[in-house]
């Protein structure tokens, strides 16, 4: 073998193990391209479903996004027309505010003036209470007086019982006098007036002069009996007529007779006939004065 | 007349046996590099020459 030979396997086998070395350390340390290329391939796909989500789901929030801001325009627009009436309300209440306020000064006038009013209330109490004093010593003192007065009004009215006695007595005296006046004024057709009493009361009585009133009855001749000389008139006891009236019986203003009732019915009275200038008719007038 | 063959001693031949080793050395570490290198390509990629 040659000297060439030997040093060609020297180089060949030297440089056979540098480059297996080189080769090997190479291929140990080099990546794997596939798995990485699966594995960002996995990522891409993750990445991918992740994008397609993260749309749908912008889709979404978009569309949320819209019916928001809807439903918040509609509550903007809600909420600007209750701002509206709330500044009219606010409004009115200021107006309300100031009439108020207005009020309110007038009530501090009215207290105001109520407080002096309550001064003088004071100041006319504390005299009223000073004149109540005053008062009550004078009622003491009237009230002394009072007694005394008391017992003379005691003893006056019993002298004022006395004389109410005898002026019942008189009365009743008085009653009768009247009724046998009255008797005897009736056959001329007149009766006792009234009397005026001419004393004053405080003073002592006086006599009264006796007077005399007209009777009035008018009335007509219902029947004559001439047989009997009787006559019955058209008026009785329910317009006043009594017994032993006279009655002038008249046909225009001639003068025939007098009728003296003897009977008295309710509505019809009969009397005798006297002083008879012409015979009576039914139909004639009847009166009791002339 | 032939040589004389008894007359010349054999000469050892150690010499060539260890470039021989050198030489079977060198074959072997390409080998076992390619086998390393196919092995990796096939663990990796599935196949030695391309990709699936």
């Amino acid at each position: 073998m040659s000297t060439l030979t030997k040093s060609f396997i020297i180089l060949l086998t030297i440089s056979t193990l540098f480059l297996c070395g080189y080769v090997v350390q190479y291929v140990s340390s080099v990546s794997n391209y596939k798995a990485e290329f699966e594995k960002n391939q996995r990522e891409l796909t993750a990445r991918q479903s992740e994008i397609d989500n993260l749309n749908e789901n912008l889709k979404d929030e978009r569309n949320k996004r819209i019916q928001l801001e809807d439903s918040k325009n509609n509550q903007i627009a809600a909420l600007d027309k209750k701002i509206k009436e709330l500044q009219t309300e606010i409004d009115n209440l200021k107006l309300q505010n100031a009439g108020l306020s207005n009020t309110v000064d007038s009530w501090k006038i009215t207290d105001q003036q109520l407080i002096n009013l309550s001064d003088n209330i004071k100041d006319m109490y504390k005299t009223a209470f000073a004149e109540l004093n005053k008062t009550k010593a004078e009622l003491a003192s009237e009230r002394t007086k009072l007694d005394e007065t008391s017992n003379t009004l005691i003893d006056k009215e019993a002298l004022i019982d006395m004389l109410e006695k005898d002026v019942k007595q008189l009365t009743e005296e008085k009653t009768a006098l009247e009724n046998k006046l009255n008797d005897v004024l009736r056959p001329y057709g007149t009766k006792a007036a009234a009397q005026k009493s001419l004393t004053p009361q405080s003073t002592l009585a006086e006599l009264a002069t006796a007077d005399t009133t007209k009777i009035g009855l008018k009335g007509l001749v219902s029947s004559v009996d001439m047989k009997n000389s009787m006559a019955q008139i058209s008026i009785g006891s329910s317009d006043g007529v009594k017994k032993a009236m006279r009655f002038h019986v008249s046909r225009g203003s001639e003068y025939i007779c007098d009728i003296v009732i003897t009977d008295v019915a309710s509505e019809v009275a009969v009397g005798m006939l006297e002083l008879v200038q012409r015979q009576p008719r039914t139909g004639d007038s009847v009166s009791t004065n002339w | 007349m032939s040589p004389d063959i008894k007359t010349r001693p054999a000469r050892p031949n150690t010499a060539n046996n260890v470039y021989t080793a050198m030489l079977a050395l060198a074959f072997g570490v390409v080998l076992a590099t390619a086998i390393f290198v196919a092995f990796k390509c096939y663990s990796q990629y599935g196949s030695l020459f391309s990709l699936k």
